[in-house]
This record gives C-alpha cells, sequence and structure tokens, in this order.
C-alpha cells in the first residue's frame, strides 16, 4: 500500500521541518543585526519564504505520483536523476548530522550538562530512526499530532507571559536601516527554504494538488512562530538583552512566575520543542534515506535506515570535537549549503521542466 | 446447533483425511457394529451413554439413542425419551414406502433441530457439541438432534466492566447464550452471525457477529481471512484468537478490544465494527478499534453528555499520571530540582535526606512492591485479600518509610499511580500503561525530561503507525477527522451525534438518527 498524508499533515511536515531551528539560535542573530526592528526582518524573511514555497511547490505541481529519484531520472535521463537523487541524499544526511549535533549541544547546555555528548546523539538518533522505521505516514502523523500539542501551548505561553511584555521596547519602528533589516532576513530565509522537502513529500500525499497549500500554510506557521519569538523576546528583554542570550525562546519561558507553584516552566517549553526537533530530525532522516535508497537502487529500506543511523552517530559525536566547530558548521557552512540545495538546484530543475516541457507534451500526444 | 451448515471448519482439520478414509467412516446398516464404532472412535468411557429401543409398528426394528451425558440437556433428553418409548411400544400400520427412520424424523422426535449424519466422524462430533445421535438398524444415515446443555454459568452481572448505570447482563461462557444476548438487544433483520471451528482438538466454536450494511465489507472480509489462517490445536479463550489476529504483533497497545457486556457488543455493532464471539469465555472482541476507544465505558453514553465527558477527561489524565507520574518525580527531583517551588524542594530534601537509595532504585522498588501486591491480591484466596491489603499498605509502606528505606513523597506517587491505573476502563490498556511507565522511569532516571520525551516521541510514533484491521489507531487525531471528535473527549448530546463513526461504519449508511431533534420548548404550548 502506498502511504498517503494529508494536506494537514504535509503543513504539520514542513512547519516541523523548518521551525525547530529556526526559532532556536536565529532570534538571537536577527536582533544583534536589525536591533528592535528584527521583527519586521522576519516579517521579510516570511514574505521570502513564502515565495520559495511557491516555488517549490509549483515544480512539485509538475510530478505525476512518481518518487522523487523516479522523477528525475524520467525527466532528465537516468545519470542526471541518479547525480540529483545523490546530491540529495548526501545533503539531507550532512544536514541530518548537524542539526543532531546541534540538538545535543542545546540538551547539553540546557539540562544535561554531564552526560557524555555520545550518549545524547545515540538516543536521539534512536529516536528517529524508530520513528523512519514506522513509515513517512507515522511520521507525519506525528507531526500533525505535534502540530495540535503548539497551537495548545503557544496561545498559553503568551497568554501567562503578557503582563511581562512590554510593546514599547519596539519603538521607534523602522529606526533600523532597510539594508539591516534585509542582511537580518537572511539567516532565517536560509531555514525558510527547507520548504524544499515538500519535493520529496509530494508524492506521498493524497491530494498532491494541495501541495501550494501545504507550502504555503507550512511556511507561514514556520515565520509566524519565529516573529512571535523576536516579538516576545524583543517585548520582554528588550533588544539589549537578546543578542546576548544563546536561546531566546528558552529565555523568555524562564521567566514565568505564576502565583507561588508555577515557575521555570522553560524545561516543559523546551520539552515540546523536543518533540518538534525529533520530527525533524525524523523527516531529514527519512529524506536521506529516501533519496540514497532509490538512488542506489538498495534492497532493504530497514538496513539502509540502520547504516545512515549509525553513521550519523559517529559522525555528529566525533566529526566536531569542540561545540564551537559545529555552531560554524551550522551557521557559516550549512548557510551557503541551504542555499544552494534548497534555491538553486529547485530553480535548475525549474530550468530543467520548462526545456523538457516541450518533449513532454510530445509524448504525451504520441502515448495519447 | 453449532455444527451446521454455515459452521465451517479451519480447513487444515477435517477436511485432511482422504476418500478412502471417509468411506472406511460411513454407517454401516449394523446397528450393533456403528454402536461399537462410535463408542471407539470416542475412546469409550462411563459418560456415554447408548439406550436401545426397539418400535413395534416395524417388525421390532432396533435403533440406538447415544449421548455424551454431562453435556446435554438431562431434561430434554427424558422427555424425548419418554415420547420415543412411548412411540415405540404403540402399533399403528405404516405404509410400504415408510421407514423407521423417516418415522421417527417425521413423526416421534419432540427436538425442533435435526440434522441428517451419515458418518461415524460426523456422529461422535456432533456428540461432543452435545447433540444426541438415533441410529436405526439398517439405515445409512443417523439423526442428529440439538440437545446441547450441561451446566452453564447463568447470566450475572460483568465482573470487569461495572457500571452504576445500565444493563446488568453479562456474556457468559455459552456462546448460545451470548448469541442470544446481542439478538435481545438488536432485533434486526440486518444482524448476521457467522459460525466457524478453530482448534483441532477443542474444535472450539466462534461466531463473528456484524449489522450487515454498517459494517464495513472490506473489514469483515478481512475478519474471516484472519480467522480462517488460525491453524492451532486449541482455543480456550479469545485471548488465544487476538494475537493471531491484530495487525501487529510486537506492541504494548491492544489493537482489539475485549468486552463482556452485550450493551457494548452492541453500540459496537451498530457503529459498524465486527464483534467476535468465542464458545467458552466471556470475553467477546471488537474490531476495528482506536486508541480513543479504551477510555470510553458504556455508561458515558447513558449518563448526561455532561459528566461522561468530564470523566473521559479524568480516565485520560488517569492514564497518563499511572503512565508517566513516577519518571516525573524521578527526573524532576534528580535532574530538574530548579523546576519545584522552594518552599516543596525544602520539604522534598528533608524527606529523601538519610534515603539510600537514588529516586529511580526508590521508585522501582515501590513499584515493583506494588505490582507483587496486585499480582497477589489476584492469586490470593479472596478471604485473604483485606489482609493482603493491610500488609501491604500498612505494614510495607509505613514501615518502609519509618525505617528510612523510602521517602514519603514516593509513597504518595506510587498510591496515586495506582489509584489512577484503575480509572481506565479497559484492563488491557492499563497493563500497557504499567508496563510502559517502566521504562519511562529508567529514561527519567538516565536522561530526566529529556528522556521521558524521547520516550513519548517513540510512543508517538509506535501509536501513529498503529492499524486495527486496516484503520488508523490514532484515529480521529492523526489522522484528523473533525466528525468523529463528537465522541471521543467530549460526548455531544445524542441528538447531536446524526454520523456513525466515519471511516470506521460503512460509509454508505453513515446516518443513524433524524436531523433536527434538538430538544426546545413547544412554542404555540408555552
Amino acid at each position: 500500500m502506498k502511504p498517503a498524508i494529508s494536506t494537514m499533515q504535509t503543513v504539520a511536515l514542513v512547519q516541523s521541518t523548518i521551525t525547530p531551528t529556526i526559532v532556536l539560535a536565529v532570534p538571537s542573530v536577527m536582533v544583534s543585526i536589525a536591533h528592535h526592528d528584527a521583527w519586521i526582518s522576519g516579517i521579510i524573511a516570511a514574505v521570502v519564504g513564502l515565495v520559495m514555497a511557491l516555488g517549490i511547490a509549483m515544480i512539485g505541481k509538475a510530478n505525476n505520483g512518481q518518487l522523487f529519484v523516479a522523477w528525475m531520472e524520467s525527466l532528465f535521463g537516468k545519470p542526471i536523476g541518479l547525480t540529483i537523487g545523490l546530491m540529495l541524499g548526501i545533503y539531507y544526511f550532512n544536514s541530518f548530522c548537524v542539526i543532531l549535533r546541534s540538538f545535543a549541544n542545546f540538551v547539553s547546555d540546557i539540562v544535561l550538562d554531564a552526560t557524555p555528548l555520545f550518549m545524547l546523539t545515540s538516543i536521539m538518533v534512536l529516536v528517529a530512526a524508530f520513528t523512519v522505521m514506522q513509515g513517512i505516514e507515522a511520521v507525519a502523523r506525528s507531526a500533525s499530532m505535534v502540530l495540535f500539542l503548539i497551537m495548545v501551548v503557544i496561545p498559553v505561553s503568551v497568554f501567562i507571559l503578557y503582563t511581562d511584555i512590554d510593546f514599547k521596547r519596539l519603538i521607534p519602528v523602522f529606526d533600523t536601516s532597510p539594508v539591516r533589516m534585509a542582511i537580518a532576513s537572511f539567516p532565517p530565509i536560509g531555514w525558510l527554504s527547507e520548504v524544499s522537502i515538500l519535493l520529496l513529500l509530494t508524492p506521498y500525499m493524497k491530494k498532491p494538488g494541495s501541495v501550494l497549500r501545504a507550502g504555503l500554510i507550512g511556511s507561514l506557521l514556520s515565520s509566524s512562530q519565529l516573529v512571535l519569538v523576536i516579538l516576545l523576546g524583543l517585548t520582554i528583554f528588550g533588544q539589549q538583552l537578546v543578542p546576548l542570550m544563546s536561546y531566546a525562546f528558552v529565555n523568555v519561558m524562564a521567566i514565568v512566575e505564576v502565583g507561588e507553584f508555577l515557575e521555570r516552566i522553560e524545561v516543559f517549553t523546551v520539552s515540546v520543542w523536543f518533540l518538534t526537533m525529533y520530527i525533524k530530525l525524523s523527516v531529514f532522516l527519512f529524506a536521506s534515506v529516501h533519496c540514497l535508497f532509490h538512488s542506489l537502487r538498495l534492497h532493504s529500506e530497514r538496513h539502509t535506515v540502520i547504516g545512515l543511523s549509525l553513521l550519523a552517530i559517529a559522525t555528529a559525536s566525533g566529526e566536531w570535537p569542540r561545540n564551537m566547530n559545529s555552531g560554524l558548521m551550522a551557521t557559516l557552512v550549512n548557510m551557503p549549503v541551504l542555499l544552494i540545495m534548497n534555491i538553486a538546484l529547485p530553480v535548475l530543475i525549474a530550468i530543467g521542466l520548462l526545456f523538457t516541457r516541450g518533449r513532454r507534451k510530445q509524448g504525451g500526444t504520441q502515448r495519447s | 446447533m453449532p455444527n451446521d451448515k454455515n459452521a465451517t471448519s479451519s480447513g487444515k482439520t477435517s477436511s485432511s483425511s482422504g476418500q478412502a478414509k471417509q468411506a472406511e467412516q460411513v454407517l454401516l446398516p449394523d446397528l450393533d457394529m456403528n454402536i461399537e464404532r462410535l463408542h471407539r472412535f470416542l475412546g469409550g468411557g462411563e459418560d456415554i451413554v447408548c439406550r436401545t429401543l426397539q418400535h413395534r409398528s416395524f417388525d421390532n426394528t432396533r435403533y440406538a439413542l447415544m449421548y455424551i451425558d454431562g453435556i446435554v440437556d438431562g431434561g430434554v433428553i427424558s422427555t424425548m425419551l419418554l415420547g420415543l418409548l412411548d412411540d415405540a411400544n404403540q402399533y399403528a400400520e405404516m405404509r410400504e414406502d415408510t421407514t423407521l427412520h423417516r418415522h421417527l424424523t417425521e413423526r416421534s422426535i419432540a427436538i425442533g433441530k435435526l440434522s441428517e449424519i451419515e458418518t461415524v466422524e460426523q456422529a461422535c462430533y456432533a456428540m461432543l457439541e452435545g447433540c444426541s445421535i438415533l441410529i436405526v438398524e439398517g439405515s445409512l444415515r443417523a439423526i442428529a438432534m440439538d440437545t446441547t446443555g450441561g451446566k452453564t454459568r447463568a447470566v450475572e452481572e460483568p465482573s470487569s466492566q461495572t457500571v452504576i448505570r445500565g444493563p446488568k447482563e453479562g456474556f457468559t461462557e455459552n456462546l448460545r447464550t451470548n448469541t442470544s444476548l446481542i439478538r435481545k438487544i438488536i432485533k434486526s433483520p440486518d444482524l448476521r452471525f457467522e459460525y466457524k471451528m478453530i482448534g483441532r482438538q477443542t474444535r472450539t466454536n466462534i461466531a463473528v457477529v456484524y449489522l450487515e450494511g454498517i459494517a464495513e465489507a472490506e473489514v469483515i472480509k478481512e475478519v474471516h481471512r484472519r480467522l480462517d489462517a488460525i491453524d492451532i490445536d486449541g482455543v480456550l479463550e479469545s485471548g488465544y484468537i487476538e494475537e493471531f489476529i491484530q495487525d501487529r504483533a510486537f506492541t504494548p497497545f491492544p489493537l482489539l478490544q475485549n468486552t463482556e457486556r452485550p450493551d457494548t457488543a452492541s453500540a459496537a455493532l451498530l457503529e459498524g465494527q465486527v464483534v467476535i464471539m468465542v464458545s467458552g469465555t466471556p470475553f467477546a472482541l471488537v474490531a476495528p478499534v482506536t486508541f480513543v476507544k479504551f477510555f470510553q465505558s458504556s455508561e458515558d453514553y447513558y449518563q448526561r453528555y455532561d459528566i461522561a465527558t468530564f470523566l473521559r477527561i479524568i480516565r485520560m489524565t488517569s492514564f497518563f499520571i499511572s503512565m508517566l507520574l513516577p519518571s516525573l518525580y524521578i527526573a524532576i527531583t534528580t535532574f530538574h530540582q530548579e523546576m519545584l517551588p522552594t518552599s516543596l524542594l525544602i520539604s522534598l530534601a528533608a524527606q529523601r535526606e538519610g534515603i539510600p537509595f537514588p529516586a529511580l532504585l526508590e521508585a522501582f522498588l515501590m513499584e515493583i512492591t506494588f505490582e507483587i501486591l496486585r499480582e497477589a491480591g489476584v492469586r490470593m484466596p479472596r478471604i485473604i485479600g483485606p489482609a493482603i491489603s493491610i500488609v501491604g499498605a500498612l505494614v510495607l509502606g509505613q514501615a518502609a518509610v519509618q525505617a528510612g528505606i523510602i521517602s514519603a513523597a514516593m509513597v504518595i506517587v506510587v498510591s496515586f499511580t495506582a489509584i489512577a491505573s484503575f480509572v481506565i476502563p479497559a484492563v488491557n490498556m492499563g497493563i500497557a500503561a504499567r508496563l510502559i511507565r517502566f521504562i519511562l522511569m529508567i529514561l527519567a532516571g538516565t536522561f530526566g525530561l529529556f528522556g521521558i520525551m524521547s520516550g513519548l516521541m517513540i510512543l508517538l510514533a509506535h501509536l501513529c503507525g498503529l492499524r486495527s484491521f486496516g484503520k488508523p489507531y490514532m484515529m480521529p487525531f492523526a489522522p484528523f477527522v473533525a466528525s468523529n471528535l463528537k465522541d471521543v473527549l467530549v460526548r455531544v448530546p445524542w441528538w447531536a451525534m446524526r454520523k456513525r463513526p466515519v471511516k470506521i461504519a460503512n460509509d454508505n449508511n453513515a446516518i443513524r438518527e433524524g436531523a433536527g431533534q434538538k430538544p426546545s420548548p413547544d412554542q404555540e404550548g408555552a
């Protein structure tokens, strides 16, 4: 039975692919560049994100239900299709390792500073691999359940933080130069480009025609959460303090104190974030397994998951001896890779689609 | 009679004998030889009763009544025997074309359900089912009469699914009684009972029950396919069947619901589910089923919808408490002390001072002790039950705290967890929570809240990947089915539940009640 995921589940998958990393360290970076206008940079990034989602969805719509690698091979021939599949497979695997290490660093920083990194990466990979082995349908359903949870947590969080919010910290609006605001919008644009995961997900959708809606809503949900975190950080702490924070959204929840019984609830907020991060890890592991499995014509998907998981544990634990190295990889190195693989490659595919359109039409006419 | 024409054996059982063997087993005209062969086939025994008679009207032709004592209805046998003797001793001129076999079938036997039998094997299996056999000298066929009876438990209140308001009848071990209980509730010509026989040695009768047109045809077909695939020597309880037909073998979660309540089974039938009843057990299986079904009680539909909703939320909360409370306690006291208000933290620290074990080991000690007490409570003779409770609660608990082995807070946590686990209406879901609790405790003791969340993520992915007869287990949450949310955590009033659960029942027959039945005061009369 071919898995079938609904439009809402696709929205949840897109949202989970982008949000966990975009709300983690990006707000502090954005505030350090665009100061109290960082939220405007967030909105700029959101608009660009919507344009990217639109582009990816348009490409995805051209797919007539084939799996991504098979589709590429049918469009551009076996060598090019295989190369694209391999490139994406390696990209998703590398990204998986980088995200994994960032996640492990975060957990180590926030709660488990004495636990060996190897143990943390191992348990994270174990959870991601188990989730992937349940199939993309299970990943999508889990993502939708986690999205429900987020939809409950966000309003409650805003409500309990309401007394600490001071909107005066946002004025004067448009005080920062447009260039700085544009520069500040680059980091989130990089993460928002991960909406390109839709290219792999479209063949699994029940209604592939609604890929555009899924992409737009998913991207919008992610950028909304980014803008919300920036706004909460700015209105509660102000533009001087936020850049000093490694994880602004954690600090925001740390100040909550309701009566004398509810305090330091950031651990619970972080716990919900853990779930979204696990979904993200699962999506990336699924994507790398999917691309490599189909490109290399492997026989057992389960063994591919196990093999890549073991390799990911070794890579994430041993590749970067110090946290700083992995941080550098996640920001400076990963950003151009994100843009190349999520924007440049889809643009090339779109150009290829335009060039082969005539040939496909001809083929279609001949078949009919 | 369970062994009637629509009953299908498991295929691999009786059909394996060849034609030659069947020829050897056909009934012979010699009555004594037939009786001897039947005795031999059944291995003799004092409970095999054979009563030989002679009929005056048929030149004193001999015929024999055979049955197994204890599994037949003694009253029916006596009445029948009286009738047979009366008939045998009366003389009347008979038409030439009438045989004794035909005469007995048409005029003499006062039993409603008869069937013809041609082989020794058929005769023996009919007797094992509780039928009586009449064999006539010179005839190549025998008459099987449904005299099933024997000692059976009366219909009583269900022991595991009690309610305050609602029917008090429960299923029994007798399949016919159970089917009649369903028939009494659903008086519909669409109600279908399809019988099977599973178990090479036990030849256990199974009834597949559904409502034609309401249950999905695909699900019914799948139930039959899975049941037909079972090849086992014996089926003693529906649990045997459950493990063979569930969608996934390795899961702590139940993928079929079991019930000993006829009203619950009937409600399932009305919602398009299929009920599988097994002879010899009061527990019927219901399929397909979703996760949320295990938190619903039949009483939810008999009480007002507001209290039903409240109770469902309590049950769901209890499930999470039963699964998570000890692990949360371990995680917070070991890794995240900053989450506790200062006064509580000081109080807990004071209690734990002097306790020689880490929180994880302390919790394990208490949980294992509780599980032992619970198991002992189940196995002990009922009269000793209260004594066990006193020993467990007072002696062990209080003494352990006073001896400084366990903190008082841990006793509270474990006791509350135990009480919460009893709130879950489905015992098998409670068992799942108990098993998962121990794994989460280890994760909490090793990785704190991160470990708990990792465990929960695995659970979530596992639950989202489960199916029950092809239906997603986490429906209506994932996949999201908005119309089914009316009867999940919130139970809306009956007049608002117009549709049967979508994607469970046949979608072509989804409407179950008329529109516009919301009660409102009579405007004209007001």
